[in-house]
């Protein structure tokens, strides 16, 4: 499969990002598949920025960093001696430098002295930015640069965006070099700008506002928290536009409150929605207890992210885990199609069961990757999902009473029933899936879904967009001659214990890999997975991964299935720990009584973490 | 037997709904249409300051609203005794969630009213309304965070608070309404400073006026046509409103059952509860004290302050409390003028 990368480098206010998702849209734009997302962080302005963008002609599916980019873009030159802004760069790839300087006059000298002419370019961006819009905002000229210097792209492509998202407009951009062949093959539109009308290169968050949107919700309850703010900000903007009618968007003061005004809301019977992640899940705990104890089918979006402390905000299972056994269904996305796609079938399937869903999708990873989607038309989801019919609700002319006191007379009945309406989910889950195969023509949600797996020795079972990245792995394992497949789970609750053992019972061993941890025991997936391969004799192992949004690459997946099928793998193991960091500290705990805090030693430990790209 | 004489300020106090009078005199509990929103049955302690507030304010709130009316309710004494599983005493639509978000449920409520409304599936006979009601740990503890979140947003919620100034749900602890040197289980008569300590809790009417909402009250079980009065006029407002009811408990206060009305007036009359109305953050009226009484008639009856009156009274301590509600009358013009 033929994917070019490209690395851009710069820092917080230049528009790295921006830079990143243009760079997709105009890819999107000749018919290609792209994928923008950026180093995700906190970063302040000035702060050092990282942002990537894939392009292919085909599905993208790897989610690890850009490690061996075929491009470098670099917004900023003061970055080139305080970031490795070259590592991972293939040989004889396209460098792009914001400078007015040489190359050798910015001391890269020594690299290029065997890199061919026609890869290097330097573009006065900030100078252009500012005589042109009078900002110095090199991300535009800087793709114009690139647009010339690779050939891949007409510069009108990225015109109509950046008028909207940044002041650059100026074609002077186009200057520093002459068109040179496409890296890539020729579009794959069939004319140039007749691409279906409801295919788009959006970021993720803004997808699922949109589906949101599409699904008529009647009251929306907002909480920022990193990283589902843009799916709310994307919805309280369409409601304050109009384009989202009879739609209450109500700013609230804490999760716990969101979570609270939802309650409310839904046993008035209104449609309604709200999304979370982290410390937000947490502080709304007793509420989203409470919304499924009362049968409230609420949808929310949880953006997964890590759980503190140590404060961290991105992306892995913690979140929505820990709240397994809150009584909301909790179903995860492997991709943005699949997020969109996923609550819509939510409302559904929460409204037609009176109990809550959670759609999990993870934070930054997919919320903050503009990718290619798939955007239903409103007739399409008004067929699928028909107006909310509560079974109960505060209603005058009908007065009942909601949430009273239940002794243990009664108690175990009503949680029974909880249980029982999830079992019903198992049913109406895949159900589900195929009708909205029917009117959306994709196959989208189910409980699990299997790849490459008949015959496979080695089942490696996964949640979420690191799915992407296994698959990846698996292909060309597969092409070596290796028996592997994948386990996807889509529905965490109810789990679908019966489908999970069909899969995985005629495998040798089984690697789980779960962004979460059951910290004194291990893994959390891990664990449901072993109960549905109860009495099997297999070897089966635990891996934590991507905790705190640590990167999961395709090169550590690799190393670690080899091992795996020579069952050399622990049962338990942490993928990519860094012993040296760990045993340090283990050390200094043994040898002082006043070691210090955790976190503040392993940083120090490990030096300035700005400079690194993954 | 010495006879206890009939106070002036006692007439028109309507304890009993004044159904011994002409029906347009009468208040909400003697007509004969009254909707009984808290219905009799419930488990109430005998003697409940709680159940008498609630049942006035709600079917006060009914009438005003013409019975279309919604309550979410707090965790506490009010839900547990008016709904044991598989009764409830509520004759409207009513929800209890959690302990501490009352408002914010009630702030949901009053979202999908609006969008149902705009949709045209409004109340069948006007507009629907949302009370929100809780005891003074769910409102000024626990429930502060969304109480405040609702005031701030002016949610068309009137939120009403039943105050009998500790957790007595859970067995007389403190809250933040518990007043200075008043026991409970975790403020006990023991030690150096007896009871709870002065120069801490707060004043939620205050707080709330602080927002600058359309509508603060307060108000006490000791007259009830007053505080249908104010549920009416609360009503008469869109948005945020507040209604702060002082309610004795007689377990919590250690007070006989037959005096819950006397201590309310007591609190009133004595300055040490006051009683007043505000609009958009200023104080419009308040009810004046009639008959003053020191603060001592006060707090005598109560077992919480039973260790001020030992064999060495607490003079200190009650001058202090003396002039909480010395400044009280002066903040809030308490002071009986004359006139009407």
């Amino acid at each position: 499969m033929a994917m070019f990368e490209v690395r851009i480098h710069g820092r917080g206010g230049q528009g790295v990002v921006t830079a990143a998702e243009m760079l997709s849209i105009a890819a999107f734009e000749e018919g290609r598949h792209a994928q923008a997302f950026p180093s995700f962080g906190s970063e302040r302005t000035g702060a050092p920025v990282v942002a990537f963008c894939r392009i292919a002609d085909a599905e993208i599916r790897l989610r690890e960093p850009v490690m061996q980019p075929d491009a470098l873009i670099i917004q900023d030159p003061t970055l080139l001696h305080q970031v490795d802004v070259f590592a991972g760069l293939k040989p004889g790839g396209y460098i792009l430098i914001n400078t007015n300087k040489s190359f050798t006059e910015l001391g890269l000298g020594e690299l290029i002295k065997d890199w061919p002419a026609e890869r290097l370019c330097t573009v006065s961006a900030t100078e252009l930015g500012q005589k042109h819009v009078g900002r110095p905002m090199p991300n535009v000229p800087l793709l114009g640069g690139f647009a010339a210097v690779s050939g891949s792209f007409s510069w009108p492509r990225w015109s109509k965006r950046s008028t909207q998202n940044s002041p650059a407009r100026s074609p002077a951009a186009t200057s520093p070099a002459r068109p040179r062949p496409s890296i890539l093959s020729v579009p794959k539109w069939p004319q140039p700008n007749r691409r279906p009308p409801m295919l788009k290169q959006t970021e993720g968050s803004h997808a699922v506002a949109e589906a949101v949107a599409l699904c008529r919700p009647e009251v929306i309850c907002a909480y920022p928290i990193s990283p589902q703010t843009h799916i709310v900000e994307g919805i309280g903007e369409m409601v304050k536009s109009g384009e989202l009618k009879d739609c209450e968007f109500i700013n609230v003061e804490s999760e716990f409150a969101a979570m609270s005004v939802a309650i409310g809301s839904s046993a008035t019977g209104a449609r309604t929605y709200t999304a979370t992640a982290s410390q937000g899940l947490l502080f709304m705990a007793e509420a989203v207890f409470n919304a499924s104890g009362l049968g409230l089918p609420i949808v929310m979006t949880v953006a997964n992210r890590a759980i503190g402390s140590p404060i961290n905000i991105w992306n892995d299972h913690s979140d929505s885990l820990s709240q397994r056994d809150c009584g909301w269904m909790q179903l995860f996305a492997e991709t943005n199609q699949e997020a969109l796609d996923l609550h819509i079938q939510a409302f559904k399937l929460a409204e037609e069961l009176s109990l809550p869903v959670m759609v999990c999708m993870d934070g930054f990873i997919l919320t903050h990757a503009y990718e290619r989607v798939d955007m239903p038309t409103q007739a399409q989801v008004d067929a699928f999902l028909p107006p909310y019919v509560p079974r109960q609700v505060l209603d005058p002319s009908d007065p009942v009473s909601i949430g009273a006191m239940v002794g243990p007379e009664a108690f175990m009945e009503v949680r029974y029933l909880a249980h029982a309406k999830q079992m019903q989910a198992l049913e109406r889950i895949p159900e589900l899936a195929a009708e909205f195969k029917a009117v959306f023509g994709r196959e989208t949600g189910g409980l699990t879904h299997t790849y490459r797996s008949d015959d496979a020795e080695t089942m490696i079972v996964a949640m979420g967009s690191v799915l992407g990245t296994i698959k990846d792995t698996v292909d060309e394992m597969r092409d070596a001659g290796v028996k592997i497949g994948v386990l996807g789970i889509t529905s965490y609750r109810p789990f679908p214990l019966q489908n999970v053992r069909e899969a995985l019972k005629n495998a040798k061993r089984v690697v789980v890999l779960e962004k979460s941890l059951a910290v004194g025991k291990g893994g959390i997936l891990s664990s449901d997975v072993r109960m549905a391969l109860s009495g099997i004799q297999l070897h089966g192992y635990t891996v934590i991964a991507g905790l705190g949004g640590r990167a999961i690459t395709k090169k550590s997946l690799h190393a670690l299935f080899a091992k795996a099928g020579r069952d050399e793998l622990e049962p338990l193991t942490f993928l990519d720990l860094d012993w040296t960091a760990v045993n340090k500290q283990l050390e200094r705990e043994r040898s002082k009584r006043r070691s210090g805090p955790i976190a503040e030693n392993m940083l120090r430990d490990l030096g300035t973490v700005a400079s690194r790209i993954a | 037997m010495s006879m206890q004489p009939v106070k002036f300020y006692q007439t028109g106090t309507f304890t009993v709904g004044n159904r011994l009078l002409a029906p347009e005199d009468r208040s909400v509990q003697s007509n004969m249409e009254r909707t009984n929103s808290l219905n009799s049955g419930h488990r109430a302690c005998q003697g409940c300051g709680e159940a008498l507030g609630a049942r006035y304010a709600i079917d006060a709130a009914m009438k005003a609203t013409n019975r279309q009316l919604i309550a979410a309710n707090a965790t506490g004494c009010l839900e547990v005794f008016s709904t044991p599983y598989p009764e409830s005493s509520w004759q409207i639509p009513w929800i209890h969630s959690l302990f501490g978000n009352t408002a914010a449920v009630a702030t949901g409520i009053a979202a999908a009213i609006k969008v149902k409304k705009g949709k045209g599936q409004g109340g069948q006979h006007g507009d629907i309304r949302v009370v929100a009601q809780g005891g003074d740990g769910g409102t000024t503890d626990i429930g502060f965070g969304c109480l405040s979140g609702m005031f701030e947003r002016n949610d068309d919620v009137l939120y009403i608070c039943y105050d009998n100034e500790a957790y007595m749900n859970t067995g007389v602890q403190r809250s933040s309404a518990t007043p200075p040197a008043a026991r409970t289980a975790t403020t006990m008569p023991v030690g150096e400073h007896p009871g709870n300590n002065f120069g801490q809790g707060k004043f939620v009417p205050a707080i709330a006026m602080a927002h600058g909402i359309p509508y603060v009250a307060t108000a006490t079980v000791a007259d009830l046509r007053d505080l249908e009065h104010k549920v009416t006029k609360a009503m008469s407002f869109r948005g945020a409103r507040y209604l702060h009811i002082l309610v004795p408990c007689p377990l919590g206060w250690g007070t006989a059952s037959h005096d819950t009305i006397r201590m309310a007036r007591l609190a009133k009359e004595t300055g040490l509860f006051p009683v007043f109305e505000a609009e958009y953050g200023e104080v419009v009226s308040s009810l004046p004290i009639r008959h003053r009484l020191p603060v001592e008639e006060y707090l005598r009856p109560q077992k919480r302050f039973a260790h001020l009156f030992g064999k060495t009274p607490a003079v200190a301590t009650i001058a202090r409390i003396q002039s909480m509600a010395d400044k009280n009358i002066r903040k809030y013009g308490l002071r009986f003028t004359g006139g009407a």
